[in-house]
């Protein structure tokens, strides 16, 4: 205790504030900034950390952590533009409600939820790191194949209204998951000979094209008039009450706590987490029709589970030694250069470093909710533009996002080619987001699989011999048959109200 | 009113732009004059003894850009970063390194392939770039490009459970032998550097055909599912092992480099225990082959003076890079002879045909 105690006063210094400070400024920029990735930004922030004392290292380093996570978060919001995977379900509501002219409501609801889903994440790996790692080592390829499953099935849930175009739009999104290299043989999937398909087709360009540049194209087609029209800025309600912050609680907490867990396993990353969390939301909400529209609900879940990961996702790194991202890999990195050496040891030899990092967490907590607050009225004057000058802005900001990644044109050409595909999907009522989370849950399911095939000779009883597999696909069939029935009673409800989507659903 | 706001934006895209691409190349030219060096600390070594003068030559007159065809943040690219600031004190301009990830590294091979071979631009490639000659169809060959410096060797390791039924590499073949298919091993992705180097370890050991290989996504998930025990071993570099291998969870059962390694001193080398398997991971500078003599001169000093340096061996300690160097003509013929070794195992193995 007393160990705690004096780890934590050496945090009261203006060194460890400042560190924080500006490791969440820095975190929320380049999070915010489709392009550079959370992993990219820590990277930068490497060099410097690697001169400074290790307590304002960690803080430096802990701050960019969470402040990304967020980051990400504005941009999806304000430009429907994701600036990081995980906050790719985000724009699902997010935008909607920038639209709807509550642009400041749901960046503050992100910033509450991300706050609260970052002290859920600290909480759980304080009080579970332990456990929790020997729960991840009973994840073998099975399981993470059951995981998968249960996880697209409860995605299956954000088809919409109509389940068919929802499972068209699926279908396609893992038919590109395949694309690349096939992860047991080696050979070329649809690749047609180009080098730049070698690693399949890339995330950002897909998350980019379909949400961000699809709706530029939709908006565009709205007419000139639109676009030159001073934005609506009558700001009915664009604060969030303590009433509508307390309202989400459960869904915080709930989601926070799946975010998580899930982020405990390496390799799964998220974007999975935060559209499981967003699903699973929805289906527990009482009226699952509204998400979509801009609600609130819709933005607390997937930021809740997004700043959940960032403990959960410490739990393998500092207990085992083994990072389950980009980002904790570098973590690894920067806590060795300091002396730290993540993994079973660690807890026993050097428990202090382990406080450090538990309370650096913490604190990036605070630090992110100021400089949230600070920067929040800034962030959301992007709305008070006109389209006119908006929409290029958006556009310039695709392309060199798409660029930066890899710095190749191609993957630029390939978010133009996903902007179109998403733009005549849209207008043909076909959803969009399960395409997207198909093609994200794709190939860690197909891998799973195959792997998983490997260790029992081809014998599928693999996934049903082993209970945690066995009980996470059950649970995955379950919750295809719940969603399919709900879907039907929806769409019943709807065939009332609007004809054409009803026509589709005698189907 | 109009107007300032329209400044307002153009300020912003600009500064947007002005981020993005600096963030793209991973730091920039890395003008750290702060980075103390002590100048050359040894005398700069003879480089054209005996040979005919080269013509003189201004280069470098701008920075040089290093390609990186992995990720950024990723190992690879922070061991180049490595390189960065000491460039201006002993190229006299910066090296600005760019990531162009993609097919494991055989994108950037190729826009370096590409290239107009000024010395201005250059590769930092790992044993990927011999491996993606053979395992893809890459639009280069191995003689498109002359190796400059050598700047990183690593050794893999074979990992498995502590509680596994044998000890040492003889063992392993004896129960191989014994129970064919039920010794799994993985490793980090089909045609990655730890798949080859762990493929030449079964390979001399003569048990390719007897035990079942899991690729994963990445080393970490393959370390977890040896830990879990849902396969029997990994091929992983020692960085990822050590601390396991210290708590009593992870045993090694051979190294495949010539000599015993200082991470893992208790580790047996294979090659010690009868096995001849000494593949090891090298990293290091090429250039396109057509640059000027006079230009890979100047390159082969500079690069001899960052990576022999005091401050190169500090920052490579931090990543785990033990200091290793070889000039432009050793690391060349090192090069040509790892590619004739690998396209032979990736034959004999069955990956190429």
């Amino acid at each position: 205790m007393s160990l705690i105690l004096e780890t934590l006063a050496g945090f009261f210094s203006i060194q460890v504030v400042f560190a924080l400070l500006v490791g969440v400024a820095v975190g929320i920029i380049g999070g915010g900034l489709p392009g550079i990735s959370p992993s990219m930004t820590i990277a930068l922030l490497l060099p410097i950390s690697l001169y400074l004392p290790t307590t304002v290292a960690i803080a430096l380093m802990m701050g960019a952590y969470q402040g990304a996570m967020f980051g990400g978060s504005v941009s999806a919001i304000l430009i429907n533009t994701p600036g990081t995977a995980s906050a790719a379900a985000t724009t699902l509501d997010g935008y909607k409600m920038a639209l709807n002219g509550q642009a400041g409501k749901a960046l503050l609801m992100a910033l509450y939820a991300s706050c609260t889903g970052g002290i859920i994440g600290t909480v759980i790996l304080l009080a579970m790191a332990k456990p929790l790692s020997a729960v991840t080592l009973k994840f073998g390829p099975p399981e993470y194949f059951g995981l998968m499953l249960l996880s697209l099935a409860l995605i299956a849930g954000i088809s919409g209204r109509s389940l068919l175009k929802g499972v068209i739009s699926a279908s396609i999104g893992l038919l590109f998951a395949t694309v690349g290299m096939d992860p047991i043989y080696g050979s070329k999937r649809f690749t047609f000979g180009n080098i730049n398909l070698g690693d399949g087709i890339q995330t950002l360009s897909i998350f980019i094209g379909l949400f961000a540049l699809a709706e530029v194209l939709s908006q565009l087609s709205k007419g000139k008039t639109e676009l030159y029209q001073k934005p609506n800025t009558l700001t009915v309600n664009d604060k969030l009450s303590f009433a509508e912050y307390w309202s989400q609680k459960y869904n915080m907490v709930i989601s926070g706590v799946m975010g998580a867990l899930i982020g405990v396993l390496p390799g799964i990353g998220g974007s999975t987490a935060c559209f499981v969390a967003y699903a699973e939301a929805q289906r527990r909400s009482k009226y699952p029709e509204k998400f979509g529209t801009g609600i609130i609900d819709g933005v607390a879940a997937p930021e809740a589970a997004n700043n959940a990961v960032c403990g959960g996702a410490l739990v393998p790194m500092l207990t085992l030694g083994i990072p389950g991202d980009v980002v904790t890999a570098i973590l690894v990195g920067a806590l060795i250069a300091h002396g730290i050496k993540p993994g079973p040891l660690l807890f026993i030899d050097d428990i202090g470093s382990v406080y450090k990092v538990y309370i650096a967490l913490m604190l990036s907590v605070v630090a992110l909710l100021i400089i949230g607050r600070l920067g929040i009225p800034v962030f959301s004057k992007i709305v008070k533009l006109r389209k006119a000058v908006l929409l290029p802005l958006i556009f310039i900001i695709c392309v060199v996002g798409t660029y930066s990644t890899r710095a190749n044109v191609f993957d630029t050409m390939m978010m133009v080619g996903f902007g179109a595909l998403g733009f005549i999907l849209n207008k043909n009522g076909f959803p969009i987001p399960p395409m997207v989370i198909a093609f994200v849950i794709g190939s860690q399911l197909e891998t799973s699989l195959r792997q998983s095939l490997l260790l029992s000779n081809n014998s599928p009883v693999i996934f049903f011999t082993r209970p945690l597999s066995c009980v996470l696909i059950i649970g995955a069939v379950v919750f295809a048959a719940f969603m399919v029935r709900r879907n039907r009673k929806m769409a019943m409800k709807e065939v009332v109200v609007i004809n054409d989507a009803g026509e589709e659903e005698v189907l | 009113m109009k107007r300032s706001v329209f400044t307002r934006i153009s300020a912003l895209v600009f500064a947007l732009l002005l981020a993005l691409t600096g963030c793209a190349s991973g730091g920039a030219p890395a003008s750290s004059p702060a980075a103390s060096a002590p100048q050359s600390q040894e005398a700069a070594p003879a480089q054209s003894q005996e040979a005919e003068p080269l013509p003189a030559t201004d280069f470098p007159t701008k920075p040089v850009e290093i390609i990186v065809g992995f990720s950024a943040g990723g190992g690879t690219h922070l061991a180049a970063e490595l390189l960065t600031p000491e460039a201006p004190n002993f190229l006299g301009q910066p090296i600005q390194i760019t990531c162009k990830p993609g097919a494991g590294g055989a994108v950037g091979a190729t826009a370096v392939a590409t290239s107009k071979a000024d010395g201005y631009t250059l590769l930092y490639a790992t044993m990927s770039l011999p491996i993606s000659l053979y395992m893809d169809s890459v639009d280069f060959d191995a003689d498109d490009f002359v190796g400059v410096a050598l700047a990183s060797d690593v050794a893999p390791a074979l990992a498995v459970r502590a509680d596994a039924p044998f000890d040492t590499a003889e063992e392993l073949v004896e129960y191989a032998k014994a129970h064919p298919g039920e010794f799994s091993w993985g490793h980090p992705g089909v045609g990655s550097t730890l798949h080859v180097l762990g493929a030449n370890m079964l390979y001399a050991m003569d048990i390719v055909g007897d035990v079942t290989e899991i690729p994963f996504a990445g080393t970490s998930e393959s370390i977890s599912a040896v830990l879990g025990g849902h396969i029997g071993g990994a091929v992983c570099f020692p960085a990822s092992l050590t601390e396991q291998v210290k708590a009593g969870e992870l045993k090694i059962i051979g190294v495949s480099s010539p000599e015993r390694i200082d991470d893992l001193p208790d580790a047996p080398t294979f090659i010690e225990q009868g096995y001849n398997a000494t593949l090891t991971s090298t990293r290091g500078i090429f250039a396109p082959a057509s640059t000027p003599p006079e230009v890979l001169a100047v390159l082969d000093e500079a690069f001899e003076k960052i990576i022999t340096s005091e401050d190169y061996a500090r920052r490579g300690e931090t990543l785990g890079e033990p200091p290793v160097y070889a000039n432009a003509a050793d690391f060349d013929k090192m090069y040509r002879e790892q590619c004739e070794m690998i396209e032979k195992l990736l034959k004999e193995i069955g990956l190429v045909d």
